[in-house]
Formats: structure tokens, C-alpha cells, sequence
């Protein structure tokens, strides 16, 4: 197992130095939450009901943005097709660099939450839960955007095809995620469902994703 | 220990590179492959390394361990030691910090002091990668060579980019490989300073017929 912690360290060290990634992911949510007043107008009703909605599909967009990266530089500088040559099977190394995705990029994402509620009139009190859905509902993300990162690798533009490819499997985690915010912030009802339904689905990616996205990897190494 | 070709056929893209090729490797013993360019020298190596899967035939490999053939067959990526095209480099990392990540994901206890000094890297080893010429990229990515002990290497064009020194430093890590019993394959145009027990000339067998295409 010292191949799987010897990765997922060497992936978070490069996120933090490289960081590009995980920046232009953050930016992109900040920009992208911002405009949306200036286009929707400055009704605070109707931007506190579309909250909850519309920070789950900036969330998608912008982690999909950081997803095409996820094995492409370890692909083109020949370090992808090492690796299947340790102890640990593919399907490990792809857990250890989607969990590396996700710890540095979905985190910071889920934790800016507050940031983002602020402009979109929630109250303070509102923040947790934005910040707990997306925590519970983003490792999905990143292992099933795995797949599509791998299947993408060996494409020139694939950057382009993986969003075409990965969003319709994001709709799951999308409406749990939406459901629960809603829930707690105006229906005041039972939200821990939606939770539920939320780490259900990203317990099966996590469990399932790494077969397909290591069988796409062996595919394009070939 | 043996690694066993037994008249494997290759295709790449459809075209049928090779055919009916059949080796025997034993401890200690190498083979040296060469030919024109797009022969399939590459591809021989990539086949052998587990990434590509033969037309026809079969690939083997018996460890000294291990009894059954099939689970010799699942650990013999364990036991390959590949340098292809690519060096396997991070850029952004420094050669040191490269170093230290083969290390520990090949769990190895080696001394890296003495890998630097055998590689000529002590002067670098705080440069990040992306700043080496070729050839000193060339030595880091053959570095690895060393840090963990297996027992068939695959070297495709392994001194590409390098200077007589240190195209000499891969020719005695090999020979030294070859000592302890281990397993070389290497495909070549350049000549190499290892005493190779085999040779393999491979040719364009299948010509084909591009005037029909046309």
C-alpha cells in the first residue's frame, strides 16, 4: 500500500504547487456566482429560492473544469504507464488520484460555499448546510468524472467531449444535492434523506468507477 | 526464473508488424533487438510489458517463487522494470523529489545518496525537472533503474539524447543487472557496451501491397 499513499501525497503536493487546477476551478464558481444577480436582477426573493439550484450547477461546471487534467500530464509525460507496473492494481491508483482530486479541489469548492451563499442573500445561518451537501455529494464527482477523464485521454480536444460524456451521470447528485439544501432552507422538512441519498451515491462511484476508469486507462496505453 | 515468447503475432493498427516471433530468456541472459525504424521493436517491448496484448501467442514469465503459471502471470508487471520513449518525469517536481516519489511507490529501501552519485545528479537535485537538457532527463528517467531491484528490464532506445559517459553508466547498470541474474531486453540503433547473449534482427516480413491501395 505504499504505492496508494505515495501517490495520493505526491498528487496533493502537485496541486498545491502546480495549482492551477484547483484556482481556476475556484475562480470560475466566484465568477460565475457573481454575474448571476446581474442577470437575474435584484429581486432577493427570487434569488433566495434559486440559490440552492443554481450553487449545485456552478459546483458540476466547475469541477468538471479541472477534471480533464486528472490523468492527462501523468499520461503525456509517461508516469501513467509506470504505474501499472507496482504492486497495487490500476484500479487503486485511480482511487488514489480521484480521492487527490477530490481532497484538493472539491473540498475547497465545497468549502467556499459560504462565500457564494453571501451573494446569493442566504443567511448565515444557511451556510452549513451548503458547505455539507457538497462535501457528502462531491466524491461522486470526482470518481465518476474519473471515467470520463480516461476514456478522454487519448482525444486532442478531450477536454471538450468530457463535460458531453459526464454531466448526465452528475444528475443523480445534483437533485439529491438540490433536494436537501431546499429541504432545509425553506420546506423545513426531514433533509437527512436527501443526505443519505446523497453518500449512497457516492459510496457506489467510489466503490464502482475505479473498474471502468482503469479498464479506459489500460485501453489507452495500449 | 524464464521469460518465455512463444510465436506471438503483433498488430499495431491493423498492420501486422510481427509474426510467429518465438524467444527464450533465462537468468542472466539478454536480447538485443534491432531494425529499421517501424518495424516493430517498440511494439515487441510494449507487448512484453503488459501493454499491449499479442494477436497470437503467448508471453510467460516464471519466477523463481512462485508455482502456478497464473499467478506468475498477474505479479509480472511486478517484475518489469520498463524505460520507454518517455522518461516518466514530473516537471514541476525537483530530480530529488522525483527520486523520492519512485521510492516510495515501489516501497524501496534504497540509499538514494548513491543513485545520485551513480547518475551524476548531485548538481541537480534541487532543479526542478522541467529545467534538465534531454539527456540529463534521460538519466533521471533511467535513475529508476536503480531504486528498485527487478528482474527483467525493458529498455527501448535507452541511451536516446545521452553522452558517451553516461550512455557508459546505463551499459554497466545493465551488465551489473545481467551479473545478478536478471532479464534484459533492449531495441537499439545505437550500439550498447552489453555483453548480449541473443540477437534478434527483425525485418519488414509482410510488405504490403500499397499499390492496390492507390
Amino acid at each position: 500500500m505504499s504505492a496508494f499513499f505515495a501517490l495520493l501525497k505526491r498528487d496533493i503536493l502537485l496541486s498545491i504547487r502546480e495549482g492551477g487546477t484547483v484556482g481556476i476551478a475556484l475562480g470560475f464558481n466566484l465568477i460565475v456566482v457573481t454575474i448571476l444577480p446581474l442577470g437575474i436582477g435584484p429581486d432577493q426573493n427570487l434569488l433566495n429560492q434559486i440559490a440552492p439550484g443554481a450553487l449545485w450547477v456552478t459546483l458540476l461546471l466547475s469541477l468538471l473544469l479541472s477534471l480533464d487534467r486528472l490523468f492527462l500530464t501523468d499520461y503525456e509525460e509517461g508516469t501513467l504507464e509506470l504505474m501499472t507496473h507496482s504492486e497495487i492494481p490500476l484500479e487503486l491508483i485511480v482511487v488514489a488520484k480521484a480521492l487527490a482530486h477530490w481532497l484538493t479541489v472539491a473540498v475547497p469548492l465545497a468549502l467556499m460555499a459560504p462565500v457564494l451563499g453571501l451573494l446569493m442573500n442566504l443567511s448565515p445561518s444557511q451556510f452549513g448546510i451548503l458547505t455539507l451537501s457538497a462535501l457528502i455529494g462531491t466524491p461522486a464527482l470526482s470518481f465518476l468524472g474519473a471515467i470520463g477523464a480516461a476514456l478522454t485521454l487519448g482525444l486532442k480536444r478531450g477536454g471538450l467531449l468530457l463535460p458531453l460524456l459526464i454531466l448526465p451521470f452528475f444528475i443523480p447528485t445534483l437533485i439529491f444535492g438540490v433536494s436537501s439544501t431546499t429541504e432545509f432552507l425553506f420546506l423545513g422538512s426531514n433533509y437527512a434523506n436527501s443526505l443519505a441519498l446523497l453518500a449512497a451515491i457516492s459510496i457506489s462511484a467510489i466503490v464502482l468507477a475505479p473498474f471502468p476508469t482503469a479498464w479506459a486507462l489500460r485501453f489507452n496505453l495500449q | 526464473m524464464a521469460l518465455n515468447i512463444e510465436k506471438i503475432s503483433l498488430k499495431r493498427g491493423n498492420r501486422l508488424l510481427i509474426k510467429d516471433l518465438s524467444f527464450s530468456l533465462k537468468k542472466g541472459e539478454s536480447l538485443l533487438v534491432t531494425g529499421p525504424n517501424g518495424v516493430g521493436k517498440t511494439t515487441l517491448i510494449r507487448s512484453i510489458a503488459g501493454f499491449l496484448d499479442p494477436e497470437k501467442g503467448k508471453i510467460s514469465y516464471q519466477s523463481e517463487t512462485k508455482t502456478t503459471n497464473e499467478e506468475d502471470e498477474k505479479t509480472r508487471r511486478e517484475h518489469i522494470h520498463y524505460i520507454g520513449h518517455k522518461n516518466g518525469i514530473r516537471t514541476s517536481l525537483t530530480v530529488l523529489e522525483n527520486l523520492e516519489f519512485w521510492k516510495s511507490f515501489f516501497g524501496s529501501e534504497t540509499n538514494l545518496k548513491e543513485i545520485i552519485k551513480t547518475y551524476f545528479l548531485e548538481s541537480l537535485i534541487n532543479i526542478p525537472a522541467g529545467y534538465l537538457s534531454a539527456g540529463q532527463k534521460r538519466r533521471l528517467g533511467l535513475a529508476r533503474l536503480s531504486i528498485v531491484k527487478r528482474s527483467i528490464w525493458l529498455l527501448d532506445e535507452p541511451t536516446v539524447s545521452l553522452d558517451e559517459m553516461s550512455a557508459n553508466i546505463v551499459a554497466t547498470a545493465a551488465s551489473n543487472h545481467l551479473k545478478n541474474g536478471g532479464i534484459l531486453v533492449a531495441a537499439t540503433h545505437i550500439p550498447l557496451e552489453i555483453p548480449f547473449t541473443q540477437h534478434i534482427q527483425l525485418s519488414k516480413n509482410i510488405e504490403q501491397d500499397w499499390e492496390d491501395i492507390i
